[in-house]
C-alpha cells in the first residue's frame, strides 16, 4: 500500500490514474445519489413536526458534513505538501479550496431555506448556521491567499499554514458559537437531530452523504489533474500528453 | 405519494424543491467547470508547445 | 534575551517617534464609540445594553487597523530579511515583535477603559471586567494578528486580504470578551468567560509565533 500512495506522489502516475479513476466515481455516485434522492424524497414518510420541509435535509446535511471534511483534506494535503514538498499534495489541497467553499454555500442556502418553513425567517444565527458562514470566510481566506501569491509554489506553503491555523480554530469556533447561542435561543428549540431518527429518513441521508463523497473525490480529481497539468508544464511528461492529446 | 403531493411537498414545495434546484445547479457547475478548465488548458500548453516557446 | 529586548525596544522606539501611530488607532476607537449614540440612541439603558459589543468590536477593528505596523515597515526597508537571517531564533523576535505591537496597541486601549465605560454608562464593576477582558483578550488579537500579517506582508494589497484571514480568528475572543462584560452587567457570573480568555491567550502565546515565524519564511521566500 506504501508503495501505491508513494506512486501517487508523482504527478504523471497520479494524472494518469486520477483519469481512470474518474469515470468510476461519477457512474458509482450517480446511482448512489438517485437512489438516495428516491428514498429520501419518495419513499420516507413526511416528518411529523415539520410535515414534508424536512426533506432538504438530504442535501443540507450531507453539504454540511462535506464541508467540514473537505476542509479536514484540505488541511491534511497542505500539510503533506508544506512538511514533504509533495507536489500532488499541494494541488489537491488547492482543488479542494473552491469546492468546499462551494458545500459550505449549499449549507448555507439550504439551511436558510430550510430554515424559513420552520423559524418563519431565511437567515437565523443559530449556532450550526453562523458556524457555517465563518467557516465560510476560512474557505474564502484560503482561496483569497491562494490566488494573491504569485509562485504557486509559495502560495500553496502559505495557504497550508493558514489552513492549518483554520483547523485548529474550527473548534474553538464551533464552541464558542454554539455557547453564545445557547444564552440567546428562543422558546422554542427544533432539535431535528434529536437521538433517534427514523430508519426511513436515515438510511436516504446515509446515501446521500456517501454520494456525496465520491462526488467531492470526483471533482477534487478533476480540478487536481488540471492543476498538476498546469504546474507541470515544463516538464517532459507534459510535453508528451499535449503533444498526443 | 402521487405526483401532485410530490410537487407540493406539504405546501412547502417552493422551499423544498428551489434548495434541490441550487443543489443541482451547484453540482453541474462543479462538474462542468473543471472539465472545460482541463480541455483549455491542454489546449493553452498545447499552442505554446506549438509556438516552440516553453509554455509560460 | 537580549534579542528580544533590542528587537521590542526598537520597535517601541520606532512607535513612541511616530507617536500618530499609537494615537490614531485609540482616536479612531474614541471616535466610532461616540458614532453609537448618535446614531443608534444616547439613551443610558441602550448604550449600557450594546457597550460591551461595540466596544469589543470597535477593539477589533482598531487592533485590525495597525497589524501591518508589525512587519510591513521592516519588509519595505530590508530589515525584516535581516531578522530572518539573524542567528536568534525567529519564534523568539516574533514574539518581541508582537509584544511591542500589543504595548502600543491593546495597553492604550485597556488604559483608556474606564473613558470607554464612562461614554456607554457602565458602572464600575463592570468597567473592571471590561478592563480585564481587555486585558486577556488585546494580547490574543495580537497574537493572532501576527499570523496574518505575517502571510501577507509580501502582498502589494494584502490589506483587505487580511482583514477576511484574521477576523474570523478573532470571533471566539469577541464572543467571550463581550459576553464577560455583558454577564457581569447582568450579574451574572462572568469568570468563566474570563477564564477562558486567558485559555486562549496562553494557547496564542504558545502556538501563534510558530505558525508567524513558518509564515514569514514563506513569505520572504
Amino acid at each position: 500500500m506504501w508503495t501505491f500512495i508513494h506512486k501517487m506522489g508523482s504527478p504523471p502516475y497520479f494524472y494518469r490514474f486520477a483519469g481512470r479513476l474518474i469515470p468510476w466515481l461519477g457512474w458509482i455516485c450517480a446511482g448512489l445519489l438517485l437512489a438516495g434522492l428516491y428514498g429520501g424524497l419518495v419513499l420516507a414518510p413526511p416528518d411529523y413536526q415539520q410535515g414534508d420541509s424536512y426533506r432538504i435535509i438530504f442535501i443540507h446535511v450531507p453539504s454540511a458534513w462535506m464541508s467540514l471534511f473537505v476542509y479536514v483534506v484540505m488541511a491534511a494535503s497542505g500539510a503533506i505538501g508544506l512538511i514533504w514538498r509533495i507536489k500532488v499534495a499541494e494541488a489537491v489541497a488547492a482543488a479542494s479550496a473552491p469546492v468546499g467553499a462551494w458545500f459550505t454555500f449549499l449549507a448555507l442556502v439550504t439551511g436558510s431555506l430550510w430554515g424559513k418553513p420552520m423559524w418563519g425567517t431565511y437567515w437565523v444565527w443559530d449556532a450550526r448556521l453562523t458556524s457555517e458562514l465563518i467557516l465560510l470566510f476560512l474557505y474564502l481566506g484560503v482561496i483569497g491567499l491562494y490566488s494573491a501569491i504569485e509562485d504557486r509554489r509559495t502560495a500553496s506553503r502559505a495557504t497550508a499554514v493558514l489552513s492549518l491555523v483554520g483547523l485548529v480554530n474550527i473548534p474553538i469556533i464551533h464552541y464558542s458559537v454554539q455557547w453564545w447561542n445557547t444564552l440567546h435561543q428562543g422558546a422554542t428549540i427544533t432539535k431535528f437531530g434529536a437521538p433517534s431518527i427514523h430508519l426511513s429518513m436515515l438510511v436516504p441521508l446515509l446515501i446521500m452523504a456517501m454520494g456525496f463523497k465520491l462526488y467531492y473525490f470526483m471533482v477534487l480529481l478533476m480540478r487536481s489533474r488540471t492543476e498538476v497539468l498546469e504546474r507541470e508544464r515544463g516538464s517532459a511528461w507534459v510535453r508528451e500528453l499535449v503533444e498526443t492529446g | 405519494m402521487n405526483m401532485e403531493e410530490f410537487f407540493y411537498m406539504g405546501g412547502y414545495g417552493v422551499y423544498v424543491w428551489s434548495s434541490y434546484a441550487i443543489w443541482l445547479a451547484v453540482m453541474i457547475i462543479n462538474v462542468v467547470q473543471p472539465a472545460i478548465k482541463a480541455r483549455g488548458t491542454i489546449k493553452r500548453l498545447a499552442r505554446a508547445l506549438n509556438q516552440g516557446a516553453t509554455p509560460r | 534575551m537580549r534579542a528580544f529586548v533590542a528587537v521590542a525596544r526598537r520597535d517601541l522606539l520606532l512607535a513612541v517617534r511616530r507617536r500618530s501611530e499609537v494615537a490614531n488607532p485609540l482616536l479612531f476607537t474614541l471616535i466610532v464609540i461616540s458614532l453609537f449614540p448618535l446614531g443608534i440612541s444616547p439613551a443610558p439603558e441602550t448604550l449600557r445594553l450594546i457597550a460591551p459589543g461595540i466596544i469589543w468590536v470597535v477593539a477589533l477593528l482598531s487592533v485590525l487597523l495597525t497589524l501591518e505596523s508589525m512587519f510591513r515597515a521592516d519588509f519595505e526597508d530590508g530589515s525584516l530579511e535581516q531578522l530572518l537571517v539573524s542567528p536568534h531564533p525567529l519564534v523568539l523576535l516574533v514574539v518581541a515583535k508582537v509584544t511591542a505591537h500589543w504595548l502600543v496597541t491593546g495597553l492604550p486601549l485597556l488604559l483608556v477603559s474606564p473613558l470607554l465605560g464612562a461614554l456607554t454608562h457602565l458602572n464600575a464593576a463592570t468597567t473592571t471586567v471590561l478592563a480585564a477582558s481587555l486585558a486577556l483578550g488585546t494580547p490574543v488579537l495580537s497574537f493572532v494578528g501576527a499570523i496574518g500579517v505575517a502571510l501577507t506582508v509580501g502582498l502589494r494589497r494584502g490589506g483587505a486580504l487580511l482583514s477576511l484571514l484574521v477576523l474570523p480568528l478573532y470571533i471566539p475572543v469577541l464572543i467571550f470578551g463581550a459576553n464577560a462584560v455583558s454577564a457581569a452587567m447582568d450579574g451574572l457570573p462572568y469568570h468563566g468567560q474570563l477564564l477562558l480568555l486567558g485559555a486562549f491567550l496562553l494557547l496564542s502565546l504558545t502556538l501563534a509565533p510558530l505558525a508567524a515565524a513558518a509564515a514569514l519564511r514563506i513569505s520572504m521566500n
